[in-house]
């Protein structure tokens, strides 16, 4: 029957997110993170993964899913949705990145670091502690010393803006 | 869109989770990701755990070999007032950094410098009065080292630098040669470590060679040169001084070649020499990778003959210098330049070549971005790869 000949070449895969969501997706599409693979290698197919919450983990599905689906001719949808997957608040970014840090999955670290140290470029340090959520942990004697010290680094206008 | 299956007891989903605390590794890799040398400086005061991450070498190296690398060049003789550039990975060179880059190296205190060799994207300027000058053109740092140590009754005459980096230390030292006139003829040893010495040390070579200028290499904390032996004489050798153990290795020439027309070059982390004595006859030019191990008697490994680009060969007769580089895919640049009488005057340091070694074929990429050169009189002319980088001098 053709229907289990379907279930037979598409292996399947449960991921449980922090929050208790399940989803099924297809084990190719699963193991571009390697933290899977190395679970699906060892026969697992139910994977809780106690450190990505289930709004990260429906992004990332779809970023697996699309990257599975990688060809020679829809490299321009890709690189639009790619775009549109970082086109996001620093938050969300954050989580993203703690999320693919987790699952090992290299390309899309890269594309979120990336994107981050670009959007912080040229961002006072002011913006960064913000952003990062670091409170300041200098004296303002401390902070003027280094400032000194670096003076040409502060030449200029910075972007204050949070996004 | 990923439609959550069998959901269970929902909870709040917590949007910002572990945001307030971004692990270390994180941070890490984002940072070593930000393109600019300046504003990590300036993110140095966001937070005291920030500016020690910013300050680790092991941060600055991951920092510097992920930044885009590109190659200077700037022509030697007549044509010193102008500088081309180009970057690397996307073959273009309208990159505002690399006219940052050598408005700096022409800043009025290091006109005396005559002299200039570069690794990780800082450079070690020197001249023949004993002056070394290191600086770093992405942090805008720059130290002047102190004077050679005193030699009673000795004229230098002839000396040269080269910048090598301890790959275990993570520390750059510079390695200074001296030689005195030609009826004494004897040859000195210095050696100064970036951040650590306060003057120059002076160490022991048993070999009589001493290194010919713009012709060195370094790759993996070893410096390549090729060294004469004796002056005046045909007898060529590399020089292979590991900088972190500060000793000399002595490499002879692959056999039946022994002319100093021939590059040092580094190939995808192999010491090659290019040999081109008869490129204005046959328009050859003969590679030699070499096994550069530990053992004491080098050998050739490959040669490979490659042959000009049909434009190049055609007018090989009107070469004045072929100078050559690589990048670091591991091709080859060359840097031609013309006779000064040539019919063929546009063609004159309008081009550079790069040798795919795969392909075998010759990508030939047209120059702008041409400046002015002010002070900078680097007698040979410069070329090297240079990356962002916020490697520190203190």
């Amino acid at each position: 029957m053709a229907s289990t000949t379907e279930t037979k070449q598409k292996k399947m895969l449960i991921l449980k997110s922090a929050d208790n969501d399940e989803f099924e997706i297809e084990e190719s599409v699963g193991v571009q993170s390697e933290t899977i693979k190395n679970l699906v290698e060892d026969g697992f197919t139910f994977v809780p993964l106690p450190n990505v919450y289930t709004k990260a983990l429906i992004k990332i599905i779809d970023y697996l899913k699309k990257h599975a689906n990688k060809t020679d001719s829809n490299d321009e949808e890709i690189k639009t949705f790619d775009k549109d997957f970082v086109n996001t608040t620093f938050d969300d970014l954050f989580e993203l990145v703690s999320a693919a840090n987790y699952l090992h999955i290299s390309c899309l670290m890269n594309m979120l670091c990336q994107t981050i140290a670009d959007r912080i470029k040229d961002k006072s340090p002011e913006a960064v502690r913000k952003i990062f959520h670091i409170n300041c942990d200098y004296t303002p004697e401390e902070e003027a010393k280094i400032r000194k010290a670096n003076a040409q680094a502060f030449e200029g206008q910075f972007d204050e803006s949070l996004d | 869109m990923a439609v959550a299956i069998r959901p269970k007891q929902r909870q709040k989903v917590v949007a910002t989770a572990g945001n307030s605390h971004i692990p270390h590794e994180i941070v890490f890799a984002i940072l070593t990701r930000v393109p600019s040398a300046k504003s990590l400086l300036r993110f140095c005061c966001v937070s005291k755990s920030f500016r020690s991450l910013i300050s680790q070498p092991s941060f600055i190296e991951a920092h510097h070999k992920g930044s885009l690398n590109h190659l200077l060049v700037t022509f030697p003789y007549n044509s010193c007032e102008t500088f081309i550039t180009s970057d690397l990975e996307h073959k273009k060179n309208d990159d505002p950094l690399v006219f940052s880059l050598f408005n700096y190296l022409n800043k009025p205190c290091f006109s005396k410098f005559n002299n200039l060799e570069s690794i990780n994207g800082l450079f070690c300027l020197w001249n023949d009065h004993g002056n070394v000058a290191i600086c770093n053109p992405f942090t805008k740092q720059h130290v002047f080292l102190p004077g050679p140590i005193e030699k009673v009754d000795e004229r230098i005459v002839l000396t040269c630098c080269s910048l090598g980096f301890d790959p275990t230390t993570k520390k750059h030292k510079i390695l200074w040669a001296q030689r005195t006139s030609k009826e004494t003829e004897r040859r000195y040893w210095n050696i100064f470590t970036l951040g650590v010495d306060t003057s120059w040390r002076e160490i022991q070579c048993s070999f009589r060679f001493f290194p010919i200028r713009d012709n060195c290499v370094h790759i993996d904390g070893v410096i390549y040169s090729i060294n004469y032996y004796e002056y005046g004489q045909d007898d060529y050798h590399i020089g292979a001084f590991n900088v972190g153990e500060e000793n000399f290795r002595m490499i002879a020439f692959p056999p039946g070649i022994s002319t100093f027309l021939s590059t040092i070059v580094e190939i995808k982390g192999e010491v090659a020499i290019l040999h081109h004595e008869h490129i204005k006859r046959d328009g050859k030019i003969l590679m030699y990778v070499l096994n550069n191990g530990s053992c004491e008697k080098t050998i050739c490994v490959k040669k490979q003959i490659i042959e000009l680009p049909p434009k190049l060969y055609n007018i090989k007769e009107t070469f004045m210098h072929c100078r050559f580089t690589s990048t670091l895919k591991g091709e080859i640049v060359l840097i031609p330049s013309f006779k000064f009488n040539s019919s063929i005057m546009e063609l004159r340091y309008s081009f550079l070549y790069f040798y795919d070694m795969e392909k075998k074929e010759w990508i030939k990429f047209k120059l702008c971005g041409i400046g002015i050169r002010n002070f900078l009189e680097v007698r040979n002319g410069v070329w090297c790869n240079v990356a962002e980088n916020i490697w520190s001098l203190k």
